[in-house]
């Protein structure tokens, strides 16, 4: 919270310290004034995070300073300062290029190899306060080299001078259209060296270029899966030599989507001419969809004052931020919490993710869910299963997929299935030892499939709470496209989901939440809020269809937005940049 | 459109080991094309592509040489009635952006390092009535 008594000079250095979400950018202050800075943040807001700058603490390979030469590099003292404020912290330790940091935060002495873009463009980004940073590679050698180092003096010094914090990896996403891309794609030569040379290892071709340069010399999808996996054998690298070097720190890691951080939007953020307040909130929607943790770090906070500054105070909850830190799936916290309101995982290997949306579209599913589980869907790139530990998690529908199954994976599918969940998997492109364990599977187990023709073969096991659905997506593809969503509407209704059904002009923002009912609302099962935004210039009309299901019981919080009730449901109409939320209660049965 | 500004257009060429886009090797191709409100939109693109070459443009649209591609920018210049457009190859872009460190010197990269082609039917127009008062191009 900004205290409003501030001069405008007072509030934009406030503004570049605390850019967004709690974030303490300490390098950007005195160090004398870390202190009352910190007194005047409100603790209302959450754990506060600070992110570490490496560049700052390096200036050439062999010293580090950690309060040596600059007050602002002493960690100690920083972390005197949020001790003495009362704040709870979080130390955020980049495991990838960071966007809000010069140079992506490697220290200049080693900021030779530019990061680049798929067309070979420098990865330029532009802070909140109208700095342009650019991005260098990860996969320079030195790099690695000098970040080794780096995090073995941190953790020394934590150790030494008894600086006893959570310290967080940082893994910075920027989001595309549908897709989540990491900080780590590179296409700068650095990273073509490294992929060749991991190409040879693996005993697999490389030619010379026009150039004299060594390149793969693989077809494009064999080299697309070769690079995915060279880049996460790197990811995997850092983090691994993160966690060792400040193993009584390590707290894990987290995935950041950085809100007008993808390497394209530097042209309409450069120009004061440019509306991209709808693209903005078309970045919060895929990131939510990709389970990211937003960051509006980038973002000035003249932009965040409207719709996308109400987007981000609904749902970056602080109870919101612990659950998701504490890699939960439900909101903790005192009764009452809306958490969001989630149907599906669709588990899609991350290092291939720029392929999963065309996929999904191919089977219909995307086109399903979209238009009618808007925002209640997660894509799930890493197949950890740590959040299937929660409780709360099992009415989800997991959605695999047998070209992306291995061994290890097929068995904690079918683990899942036995310990209760609802499973939906492809069978297509199952490999044929996957399939015959499959079968023996439902043999020793002594499961009772039944079989349906819609569409394409569907075979269905249930075992107690657990129900495992096996389709051939090959099938599905060639059918037409109202075709396909139906196959999927009959099976969302096989899994008895309850939603309710919002029809409008594209584009429409909203999303859904859901709470455990209150004392006075015993009556209804659940409480789900539907909150609508309206970036755009224009006015927004839609219509919640009625269902039996379902009773609407208010408006919350209407800016600038009506909601009228009516026999087919509620129609809604929200002006250019505004916003409201209606309360449903949800009867089961 | 917004008529009065100045238009960008930032383009890749495909070299061979761009295995991500094999069948843009050997071709130029524009990767972005904006003015200061926004980007050009695609239609002016295609209705500027067909008028000079007398085919379908494709999405993106391709040259096969730098020239073809400076005389499509100046086709669409006129069209959206700019009063100049800046071209820049994606080298030419990334020698500005290591120079910029602010926002300010970022905006100047198009006209600092990218070729200036201007459009004659607005620079041959001559100053209107209250460009013959206030204008600066007076003769000395």
């Amino acid at each position: 919270m900004l205290d409003i008594s501030l001069t405008p000079s007072e509030v934009k250095e406030t503004e570049s310290i605390f850019p967004g979400e709690n974030w303490f950018c300490y390098w950007r202050t005195s160090a004398a004034l870390w202190e009352s800075k910190l007194a005047a943040l409100s603790k209302a807001g959450g754990p506060l995070f600070v992110p570490l700058y490496w560049g700052f603490h390096s200036e050439n390979a062999e010293t580090f300073d950690f309060g040596e030469q600059k007050p602002e590099a002493d960690l100690a003292r920083l972390n005197r300062a949020i001790q003495n404020s009362g704040h709870e912290a979080v130390w955020l330790l980049p495991l990838t290029p960071s966007p809000f940091q010069p140079n992506g935060g490697l220290p200049s002495f080693i900021a030779r190899n530019p990061a680049l873009d798929v067309h070979g463009m420098t990865q330029s980004f532009l802070d909140s306060d109208g700095s342009v940073h650019k991005m260098h590679s990860f996969y320079d050698p030195r790099v690695y080299q000098a970040f080794r180092k780096w995090v073995w003096q941190l953790g020394q010094v934590l150790s030494a001078k008894d600086i006893s914090v959570p310290v967080r990896g940082m893994r910075g996403y920027w989001v595309g259209p549908q897709t989540a891309h990491s900080y780590l794609e590179d296409h700068s030569p650095a990273f073509l060296a490294g992929f060749t040379r991991f190409l040879k290892q693996q005993k697999l071709p490389v030619r010379l270029s026009d150039e004299g340069h060594e390149v793969p010399n693989l077809p494009v999808s064999e080299e697309k899966i070769q690079s995915a996996r060279y880049r996460k054998l790197i990811a995997d690298l850092y983090t691994q030599t993160a966690s060792e070097s400040l193993t009584t720190h390590w707290t894990g890691e987290q995935d950041y989507g950085f809100l007008g951080g993808a390497p394209q939007d530097i042209f309409p953020r450069s120009s004061d001419l440019w509306s991209h307040q709808s693209e903005l909130m078309q970045d919060l929607w895929t990131q939510q969809d990709w389970s990211l943790l937003p960051s509006s770090v980038l973002i000035p906070t003249r932009v965040k004052r409207g719709v996308i500054g109400k987007f981000l105070k609904d749902h970056l909850t602080p109870s919101f931020v612990r659950a998701s830190l504490q890699q939960q799936v439900a909101e903790e916290g005192e009764a009452g919490n809306f958490a969001p309101l989630v149907f599906f995982d669709v588990f899609w290997d991350e290092d291939l993710a720029m392929d999963a949306p065309a996929a999904l579209e191919s089977l219909g599913l995307l086109g399903h869910m979209q238009r009618d589980y808007h925002g209640c869907w997660r894509w799930r790139g890493r197949f950890d299963f740590i959040r299937e530990t929660d409780d709360d998690n099992n009415n989800r529908l997991k959605f695999f997929f047998g070209t992306q199954m291995d061994r290890t994976r097929f068995q904690q599918v079918l683990r899942l299935f036995l310990n209760g969940q609802k499973v939906v998997l492809d069978r297509s492109g199952l490999e044929p030892v996957l399939e015959k364990k499959l079968q023996l599977f439902m043999v020793e187990n002594e499961l009772v499939p039944q079989d349906i023709n819609f569409l394409t073969k569907i075979t269905m096991i249930r075992l107690g709470e657990g129900m495992l659905l096996l389709h051939d997506g090959t099938k599905l593809k060639d059918q037409a496209l109202p075709k396909k969503i139906a196959f999927w509407e009959h099976v969302t209704k096989y899994m008895q989901l309850r939603h309710l059904v919002v029809r409008g002009e594209e584009p429409l923002f909203y999303t859904w939440k859901t709470r455990a009912t209150g004392t006075f609302e015993l009556k209804y099962d659940e409480i789900r809020r539907l909150s609508i935004y309206n970036p755009t210039p224009h006015r927004m009309k839609c219509q919640v269809q009625g269902s039996k299901q379902f009773a609407f019981l208010k408006v919350v919080d209407p800016m600038q937005a009506q909601a009228k009730s009516t026999p087919m449901g509620v129609d809604i109409e929200v002006m250019a940049g505004g916003w409201l939320s209606l309360d449903f209660g949800h009867f089961e049965g | 459109m917004k008529e009065g500004l100045a238009i960008n257009l930032i383009y890749h060429f495909g070299h061979d080991v761009d295995s991500e886009f094999p069948d843009l090797a050997g071709r130029y191709r524009i990767l972005y094309f904006f003015s200061e409100a926004g980007p050009v939109s695609f239609e002016s693109q295609e209705a500027t592509y067909v008028k000079l070459f007398n085919r379908p443009a494709t999405h993106p649209v391709t040259f096969t040489s730098l020239d073809d591609l400076k005389e499509f920018a100046m086709g669409v210049c006129q069209l959206v009635k700019a009063p100049e457009v800046f071209v820049l190859s994606v080298q030419d872009y990334n020698v500005g952006v290591e120079a910029a460190r602010d926002v300010r010197a970022f905006r100047e990269i198009y006209r600092r390092y990218g070729l200036n082609l201007s459009n004659p039917d607005i620079i041959n127009r001559g100053p209107g009535l209250f460009g013959k008062f206030f204008g600066n191009n007076r003769k000395p």
